[in-house]
């Protein structure tokens, strides 16, 4: 139900379609590839249809492949049992996407571990601030791949 | 710095008519950790995590394993259920590689995931205990440790960090001295069993700390995507083995503890009775082993362009890997989702209001672990 119904409205309001994503083979998943500036709509349709579980916030950077930093969201709906998978891409030099921490409670901690590995910027989270990282290693965004440790190593 | 890094100079001591105080990193009960706490008297206001003393970046070091090598990496995001961990990672990198395991591997390796599971919990109950300052129970469980560890040791060579479980197979053919040795195992457990739970599942001073203590109401688990233990506790029968059945999980007959309370008290009752739930497991997976002399599949060293999702039951929850490879010989990236850092965000929500001399048993009952906790 829930899920039918997002399906329907994803392609009424962003016109974008589902696809299958049998990557994930632990459940039945379908991906969407969206713009990063419709990150909190689609949040909120989201949430709205019954996807209340967040999973998690996988950011890979395909700098080196000539692309940008690609966001992957997991969210699910525990009662159908499907889950949907939210890709969107941002430019490097400027990591700049909406939080939802306020949808999402579950995701601000997962965010704040974001920002300090990547240097995503999300606009409006409450406490982007040092979470796990040493002192020496902030704002070096270490996840990235112009971050090489050899010459870090002590 | 980047915009929008605030870096805020933290006071401790005295905040208006409020005590600030530093629990953990050297707190018996803590572990590395440190929580801030504010108080009014000796009750709590408001807490603040503040992880991160043993970060190791692990994402960033698997960048630069082979496939296989990754394994030593991967499972010591918790040494305590190392398994567990290899499982999911060896799961991952079969489906992208598109290689299948034989039956009797995917049997061998439920044991050994559950093997993990049972040496986890068996710790997580001690450890319960430990925050009470009660040691004798800690000795006990570890006492029954020792039969399991016994059949890791004899099988991989290793008590701990065992790297049992490899993409393709297991490490070895488990040979007929290795299953004596867990037959021996679950022998001693179901002996002992009957007089641990009399004493762990009615101690008086257990129930009185724990009873009641850090509830945590159904909507919570959804709003901040707890796992395992903990969202089970609270009435959410979410357990990926039973969900979404990986490696033959299936074909075996088991139950998923759910209690309904919430408490502290019933989250050491989950940890305690899915200890009886992996016995059961192991003891049908060694009855109905299939047949087969293959254990290790060839995987190849360059895996193809592609991204996969796996995930599985750990001991402390569903842990979740996110792997990418571009063709090479090495992940071109791992996204480790660990259970620890999803439930740790709990206790800002459920510490306020508490005693001080709470704080403990309510950390201790979110069963943490701060290898994955940090990772």
């Amino acid at each position: 139900m829930g899920f039918e119904n997002f399906v329907k409205l994803m392609k009424s309001y962003f016109g974008v379609e589902a696809e299958e994503y049998p990557q994930n083979h632990t459940a039945k998943t379908y991906l969407f590839k969206i713009k990063p500036e419709y990150i909190r709509e689609v949040a909120k349709l989201l949430k709205e249809n019954g996807f209340d579980f967040f999973h998690t916030l996988a950011p890979v950077d395909y700098s080196p492949k000539g692309r940008g930093l690609e966001l992957n969201y997991f969210f699910e709906n525990v009662e159908e049992r499907i889950w949907i998978l939210i890709k969107t891409e941002i430019p490097l030099d400027n990591p700049e996407i909406d939080s939802l921490h306020d949808i999402y409670p579950s995701l601000e901690a997962c965010e704040r571990e974001e920002w300090e590995k990547f240097g995503i910027f999300f606009k409006g989270h409450p406490r982007l601030k040092p979470l796990l990282l040493d002192d020496t290693l902030q704002g070096r965004w270490v996840l990235r791949k112009s971050y090489i440790p050899e010459p870090h190593r002590k | 710095m980047y915009k929008g890094a605030q870096i805020i100079t933290e006071p401790i001591g005295k905040e208006g008519d409020l005590m600030v105080l530093n629990w953990g990193v050297q707190h018996p009960a803590s572990g590395p950790m440190r929580i801030k706490v504010w108080l009014d008297g000796e009750t709590i206001v408001k807490v603040e995590n503040d992880p991160g003393y043993v970060t190791r970046n692990m994402e960033k070091m698997l960048e630069y394993r082979t496939w296989e090598n990754a394994v030593v990496n991967v499972e010591r995001i918790c040494f305590i259920d190392d398994l567990g961990t290899i499982l999911n990672w060896a799961l991952a990198i079969e489906k992208l590689a598109e290689v299948e395991v034989p039956k009797n591997v995917e049997y061998f390796r439920v044991i050994l995931a559950e093997v993990g599971r049972i040496v986890s919990h068996l710790i997580g109950v001690g450890g319960m205990f430990g925050a009470l300052g009660v040691a004798t129970p800690m000795m006990w469980v570890l006492s029954l440790r020792e039969f399991y560890l016994d059949f890791l040791e004899h099988y991989s060579g290793y008590r701990i960090s065992t790297a049992a479980i490899v993409p393709g197979g297991v490490r070895f053919e488990p040979t007929k001295e290795d299953m004596e040795l867990l037959k021996k195992a679950i022998k001693e457990t179901e002996k002992r069993w009957p007089e641990y739970k009399e004493v762990f599942k009615d101690n008086p001073t257990l129930v009185e700390r724990y009873k009641g203590v850090g509830i945590i109401p159904k909507e919570l688990v959804y709003k901040l995507g707890l796992r395992g233990p903990v969202a089970r506790a609270s009435g959410v029968a979410y357990d990926y083995r039973k969900t979404y059945p990986y490696s033959s999980y299936e074909d075996f007959n088991f139950n998923v503890v759910v209690k309904e309370e919430g408490d502290a008290y019933a989250r050491f009752l989950v940890v305690l009775e899915e200890i009886e739930e992996s016995v059961k497991i192991i003891k049908q997976a060694m009855e109905g082993m299939p047949e087969g002399d293959k254990w290790k599949v060839r995987v190849p060293k360059k895996i193809k362009a592609g991204e996969t999702f796996s995930a599985v039951e750990w001991a402390r929850g569903g842990i979740e890997y996110f792997v990418v490879s571009d063709g090479g010989t090495e992940p071109y990236r791992v996204k480790i989702s660990a259970p620890s850092f999803m439930n740790i965000w709990a206790l800002e929500y459920i510490a306020p209001g508490h005693k001080l001399a709470d704080l403990a048993t309510i950390f201790a009952s979110l069963y943490i672990c701060h290898g994955d906790l940090d990772r």
